[in-house]
């Protein structure tokens, strides 16, 4: 799922990006909030991701064609490379426990299950079950090839399934 | 969007856990806070404050939302350093780093005899800020083993944004920054000629730090090569070569499970691009610094393996834990040095040849780049080709 980009830009004035800029981040934070939220499982990181798109599109506003999709795009990236960046320390907090949400047990356990899978599973997971994304295009999402993408979809709904049965 | 034949089939397979993961993924999407931000994303946008995440060289932090995290991360180094008064005593004389009998260049490396590549697989990085590249960094410490003072350096474009993190101190003459973020790190910031150095330390005070970035930006304000063998570093302390990443590049680390013949156990080695790694090094527990490469013993998080590191040369290498949180064997210090010098580089077509044997999954991009740093494991970022 590639962002294309205008070969010829149109310069904007910088107040009027702005608007626009803040414009687009009331209208689509709350569902790239969202789905940090469920890539990283940290809420805390989730908005602070979120926050980093909106810059990372502002410069680049006058030649994304599809702001949204850009900004899923951004997102994803941050909250696989965001796993890297942070190191040890951060590898660390995301393997405690969550403060979760106020859950039914029988989803707050799928919710627990879904944290502790490896974070290659925890993301094709979400973007499949809960972005309703095609396979293939959650194989150009990620970059991975598409047969990659159902191993490990299937690898990590076995492995949800053992662990709520078990 | 239409659901695809690979998805029913899912649905099919596993009917209770595709259903429950379902309701569950909207349950707590629903339940997620997402308060509006604008004004800080308003302010950010203006320059009055740093965006969202910590960046390569600007060292920016975010704002309030950041202070559970860093009571956490407090909680953090308390367990780290409890781990390290535990773990002293084993560190051992082995083997200094990965081996350089054989420098080939493909960053393909393959395990030592009586081990197995068992799977592959990748993970994607990205650099982070258009136009901080090329950058080089350095990792500098006074090698020992009770998490001795260590230094990680960076060179790099000035970003566009100023950086406010912190507070504002006099670097050689010129405004720099003083802060304190993650890890109690002590770091110092300063530009000069279009380009910003960072020094990031531990256990080193802010007039070292200072010295060492007013010492860098007067070799970049001279118009002469970076040369960190006249930079005034603390006592004692050893400097590895520097790594200059040469553009804005989106990079993959490639973890390799390899398994011992007899016994079974299973360990993960990371292949990844120079400088990825040396971050990590600011919480080993020991590290040595020889030949322009260092290497050093992280423990690991919430009572997983250990890792040992090694930065400073093409190719950075991680040896013990994986980085998906898959299950691996533990191993010793001596252990895990046998085992990296152990390690040796291999051509493109030995180490095609090797994953042919491999029984668990191989990704498909590892299988058709040439080398760890070619397409399709490096693009260039998006935004960087207009």
């Amino acid at each position: 799922m590639r962002t294309r980009m205008r070969s010829a830009p149109v310069v904007a004035d910088e107040d009027e990006r702005r608007e626009r800029l803040i414009a687009l981040y009331r209208d689509e934070r709350v569902g790239l909030v969202r789905l940090a939220h469920l890539m990283t499982g940290s809420p805390a990181l989730a908005e602070d991701i979120v926050q980093e798109a909106f810059l990372r599109l502002h410069p680049a506003l006058d030649t994304v064609e599809k702001p949204g999709a850009y900004l899923r795009t951004t997102v994803v990236n941050l909250c696989r490379s965001h796993h890297r960046r942070e190191g040890v320390a951060r590898r660390w907090l995301e393997r405690q426990p969550a403060p979760g949400a106020d859950l039914p047990p029988e989803l707050d356990e799928t919710w627990r299950a879904l944290r502790a899978l490896p974070e290659a599973q925890r993301h094709a997971l979400v973007l499949r079950f809960y972005l309703d994304l095609r396979i293939a295009d959650i194989a150009a999402l990620l970059g991975k090839p598409t047969g990659t993408v159902k191993s490990t979809l299937h690898r990590g709904l076995a492995a949800l399934t053992r662990e709520v049965t078990s | 969007m239409s659901r695809d034949a690979g998805s029913d089939t899912l649905d099919r397979d596993f009917p209770d856990a595709a259903a429950r993961l379902r309701a569950t993924l909207a349950a707590v999407a629903s339940a997620t806070a997402a308060p509006d931000r604008s004004d800080e994303l308003e302010a950010a946008l203006s320059g009055e404050m740093p965006g969202g995440l910590v960046r390569l060289g600007s060292r920016r932090r975010a704002p309030g939302r950041r202070r559970l995290l860093a009571v956490a991360a407090a909680v953090v180094v308390v367990a780290l350093v409890a781990a390290v008064l535990v773990a002293q005593s084993r560190e051992d004389a082995g083997p200094p780093a990965v081996s350089t009998e054989a420098d080939i260049g493909t960053g393909w490396y393959l395990p030592p005899a009586g081990w197995r590549v068992t799977s592959v697989d990748t993970d994607f990085l990205d650099v982070g800020e258009a136009g901080a590249c090329p950058c080089t960094t350095w990792l500098a410490a006074r090698p020992g083993s009770d998490r001795p003072p260590t230094l990680v350096v960076s060179e790099a474009g000035e970003p566009a944004e100023p950086d406010t993190t912190g507070r504002a101190i006099d670097v050689g003459g010129r405004e720099g920054r003083f802060a304190t973020p993650f890890f109690r790190n002590r770091v110092v910031t300063a530009a000069a000629a279009g380009r910003q150095v960072s020094v990031s330390g531990r256990k080193v005070g802010q007039d070292d730090l200072v010295a060492v970035a007013d010492a860098l930006l007067d070799q970049r304000e001279a118009g002469r090569d970076l040369d960190m063998a006249q930079v005034p570093l603390p006592d004692g302390f050893v400097a590895t070569a520097p790594v200059v990443t040469p553009a804005w590049l989106s990079e993959h680390l490639v973890a390799v499970t390899a398994t011992e013949n007899g016994t079974g156990r299973r360990l993960v080695y990371q292949v990844v691009p120079a400088g990825w790694l040396r971050g990590d090094l600011l919480v080993a527990r020991s590290i040595r610094v020889g030949d322009g490469v260092a290497t050093g013993l992280v423990d690991g998080a919430a009572g997983s393996p250990q890792t040992l590191y090694t930065a400073g040369r093409r190719v950075d290498i991680a040896v013990g834990d994986s980085p998906f949180g898959e299950p691996t064997s533990t191993f010793s210090d001596a252990e895990l040095r046998r085992f990296a010098a152990g390690l040796h580089e291999v051509t493109t077509d030995d180490w095609r040849a090797a994953l042919a044997g491999a029984p668990g999954g191989v990704d498909r991009d590892v299988r058709r780049a040439a080398t760890l740093t070619s397409p399709p494991l490096v693009v260039r970022h998006p935004v960087d080709r207009r």
